[in-house]
């Protein structure tokens, strides 16, 4: 579909210390991209670059092949949208609609009214009278219905109850199969939202530590269940993820690829293999080693 | 007003949003001004009324400098993340500031006149003063010098009242100094934006001595209000400078989130 985001060495230096540094990628348009990463991983940091709110350090990040900074054309159609504080905006709820259907060529307004009945937003009410639920879910709806090309949400869902969230997940899904568009996806809810992405990419300390399709890196771990004798004798030597057992049964997540040997092995003595969850191998490839 | 430019979108949206505002602060000013001829009236008030143009005159000039702060440090951020371009909010912003500086002094005159009508279709017996001469003494401590400098524009002596065209001048310059401290504010935050008060003062000592007002001797400023074209030419320089200096800051500047 075409390259949508290219990120070239890119840094970010606040005072001494760098937030990013020298992350490189290339994004195709139409994709949701879940970008995981621990607290101060610079998430949002490359986010708000790709937002124009600030310019890199150093390197060069280009939307369309172009430098969004200060680029109209690219601006109006990059949507960020994130846990904005609204404990002094007394803004009544459809201004702040009014306001994204003014600047963002491709809103929807039908769709915006239709998002707006789903999360019960009362159009007349001030801003900050609702409750931060229902803040987020304002955020949502400016952010799905202004149906910008690139969209992001950075931990958008913040008190959200679990229905809402579902919702939220229901219509980025089903909106984008309407209108296809790319989608960036910040995230700590990593197992509640895995099954969104297209690919994933992962930030750790500045640097870009990954950056690969779902389904290739899900593959990267398997899970070992059956007999905990025999599943010890399994993995041995082989990097653990996490383990689990229940009575005799014994249920080990390992990292890395099985051979077809392996597998065969595994089949033989009667061992189950499955996929692993992604927040588990992020969690494996962010933890702090001591 | 999809096809139209962006900046035009924003002058006009930041005009009304603003306009808003104004309305109630033109609003408690008139309710001001009808309780002090009350007071006036009944004898519980010594002293004398100012007109209601005078008063919109002064309180308006503070009145822009604070909406002029706001523009910084909220509507900018605010458009920003609507997918407004920096540039594109300063030039928006400058004419929506231009639009509100006329629209002021003549809402205030036709309030005054309307005032000053009824009075007299009424009979009542109460006649409003324009503004009294206020003048400092070069014996002030220099604090008092500034806070003249500040609160009283200077080309008051100067203007032909009602003279339009200075008071939009005025108007536009107060709220440009007012988007010149929130812009160093926002920008750099503590010790740098404080340094942006200092400038901001040191341009209201600069105007107040273009028009002749009393300024501390140490400061070499020409008495420019001889020539009410000098004095005028002086006080749109000054405002140039501030647009200058507020475009190169907020040109590359990270918005806060």
């Amino acid at each position: 579909m075409g390259e949508l985001i290219k990120a070239e060495n890119l840094s970010l230096k606040y005072k001494k210390e760098y937030v990013l540094k020298d992350v490189t990628f290339s994004l195709e348009k139409g994709m949701v991209y879940g970008l995981l990463g621990r607290n101060g991983a610079g998430k949002t940091s490359l986010l708000s670059i790709m937002a124009s709110l600030q310019r890199p350090t150093s390197g060069t990040l280009t939307i369309d092949g172009e430098n969004p900074f200060e680029n109209a054309r690219i601006m109006q159609r990059v949507s960020y949208i994130y846990d904005r504080d609204y404990k002094d905006d007394s803004t009544p709820v459809k201004e702040i609609l009014e306001m994204a259907e003014r600047y963002r060529p491709d809103f929807d307004r039908e769709y915006a009214e239709y998002l707006m009945q789903k999360f019960e937003l009362p159009p007349d009410k001030p801003v900050k009278k609702l409750s931060k639920g229902k803040q987020s879910a304002l955020n949502i709806t400016v952010g799905l219905a202004s149906r910008s090309p690139l969209t992001i949400f950075d931990e958008a869902y913040l008190g959200m109850d679990a229905p809402a969230r579902e919702l939220f997940y229901r219509e980025l899904l089903e909106d984008r199969e309407k209108d296809p568009r790319t989608f960036f996806l910040s995230t700590h809810l990593v197992s509640e939202m895995d099954y969104l992405f297209d690919e994933v990419l992962i930030l750790h300390k500045g640097k870009l530590l990954l950056h690969e399709d779902y389904e290739t890196f899900i593959s990267k771990g398997t899970t070992v269940t059956g007999e905990a004798e025999k599943v010890d004798g399994f993995v041995r030597g082989k990097e653990v993820l996490n383990e689990q057992q229940l009575g005799p049964v014994k249920s080990v997540m390992i990292f890395g690829r099985l051979s077809d040997r392996e597998k065969e092995t595994a089949e033989a003595i009667g061992l189950e293999l499955g996929p692993v969850k992604l927040q588990d191998l992020f969690i494996h490839l962010t933890e702090e080693r001591k | 007003m999809k096809g139209s430019p962006v900046y035009r979108k924003v002058a006009v949206d930041l005009f009304f949003k603003q306009g808003s505002w104004t309305m109630w602060f033109m609003g408690i000013m008139l309710i001001v001004h009808l309780v002090q001829a009350v007071l006036f009236l009944t004898g519980n008030s010594d002293g004398t009324l100012d007109n209601f143009f005078t008063k919109i005159f002064l309180a308006g000039n503070i009145y822009m400098f604070i909406i002029g702060i706001i523009a910084a440090v909220s509507l900018l951020p605010y458009f920003v993340q609507n997918g407004v371009t920096r540039k594109d909010f300063f030039t928006g912003g400058v004419f929506a500031a231009i639009g509100l500086a006329t629209v002021i002094p003549i809402a205030a005159f036709l309030l005054n006149a309307l005032t000053e009508w009824i009075a007299a279709f009424l009979n009542i017996p109460v006649e409003a003063g324009g503004l009294p001469e206020i003048t400092g003494d070069p014996d002030d401590p220099l604090i008092a010098t500034v806070i003249l400098a500040v609160i009283n524009a200077p080309s008051v002596t100067a203007a032909v009242w009602p003279n339009l065209f200075l008071s939009i001048m005025n108007l536009f310059f107060y709220y440009m100094t007012g988007w010149l401290i929130g812009t160093g504010f926002y920008r750099f935050g503590g010790n740098t934006g404080f340094l942006f008060i200092v400038i901001a003062l040191g341009v209201f000592l600069t105007n107040a001595g273009i028009w002749g007002r009393e300024i501390p001797a140490w400061l070499p400023v020409p008495d420019l209000s001889r020539f009410l074209a000098a004095s005028v030419t002086g006080t749109l320089v000054l405002t140039i400078i501030i647009l200058v200096i507020i475009r190169l800051v907020t040109k590359n500047m990270r918005i806060k989130i």
